[in-house]
């Protein structure tokens, strides 16, 4: 997966033009505080069979990733969110691989453009 | 403009989960022409509370206009818009659904509950200010609504 597909960097460059470069920063911090621990809810939820549950943490997450332009995870839980209000059981565990792999992807590229906004 | 808002600060609901969204808004409406003062409601339930000024909110401010997201925890945003607008109390304060869903069934059924309008959230920021600037013109100084 590419680094575009990863981090649309246009959203951060939204950010930064219309409110500042610490406003930018803040929304990674926010992004960084209040994502892992909805990503660690998918597996209780998941062990009670609670889909509702996965639907609504999976809708919570992508609406943190469009915020601060996290392509690739806003998709895997757009499609996650669709697949739990469907309760397509099976396909649950691949998307929430992708999304997991999706979030270690941009972590990286978002620590590196805070490391940007901040100098 | 709203003659009576022109001396007070304009009280907004927002009803949101997402603290991202949540900055955003309060970002956008930082930016406003119009004093404001945002208060908001992290569920359904606290926004109810909120709007009967029940327990910690018994001395809330009735808002002017609520901002209210469909996806919320718990009580959902339509169940919310639901109770507001069957409530004769409260069915007078103009309520602006503002959610990611463009699903027609949402959008339906937040007109058929009596929302008062429907706004998708735009992907980019500065399209988000912008729908947020247009609301709070249309709302706060373009109509005029009731005092209570």
């Amino acid at each position: 997966m590419g680094d575009a597909e990863c981090l649309n960097k246009a959203a951060l460059e939204s950010l930064q033009k219309m409110a500042g470069a610490k406003f930018a920063i803040r929304m990674i911090d926010l992004f960084f505080s209040t994502v892992p621990p909805k990503l660690a809810e998918f597996q209780p939820a998941l062990s009670a069979g609670d889909y509702h549950q996965v639907q609504d943490v999976a809708h919570f997450i992508k609406s943190s990733c469009r915020n601060i332009g996290a392509a690739a995870m806003q998709d895997a839980s757009a499609r996650l969110e669709q697949a739990a209000r469907e309760g397509k059981a099976d396909a649950i565990p691949g998307l929430l691989q992708e999304m997991e792999q999706a979030y270690a992807a941009v972590k990286v590229l978002l620590e590196e453009e805070r490391r940007i906004l901040s100098s | 403009m709203n003659g009576n808002m022109t001396s007070r600060a304009v009280e907004v609901l927002l009803v949101e989960d997402n603290p991202g969204d949540v900055r955003l808004t309060q970002e956008a409406l930082r930016e406003s022409k119009v004093r404001n003062r945002l208060r908001v409601a992290m569920d359904g339930i606290e926004a109810l509370a909120y709007l009967r000024r029940q327990g910690v909110h018994a001395n809330a401010a009735r808002p002017d206009l609520i901002l209210l997201d469909l996806n919320l925890p718990g009580m959902d945003g339509r169940q919310v818009l639901q109770e507001i607008k069957t409530d004769p109390s409260l069915r007078r304060i103009p309520v602006v659904v503002m959610t990611t869903s463009a699903a027609e069934e949402d959008i339906i059924k937040a007109y058929d509950l009596h929302v008062n309008c429907y706004v998708t959230k735009p992907m980019d920021f500065a399209q988000f200010m912008q729908v947020v600037k247009s609301i709070e013109e249309f709302w706060l100084e373009i109509v005029k609504l009731p005092s209570e």
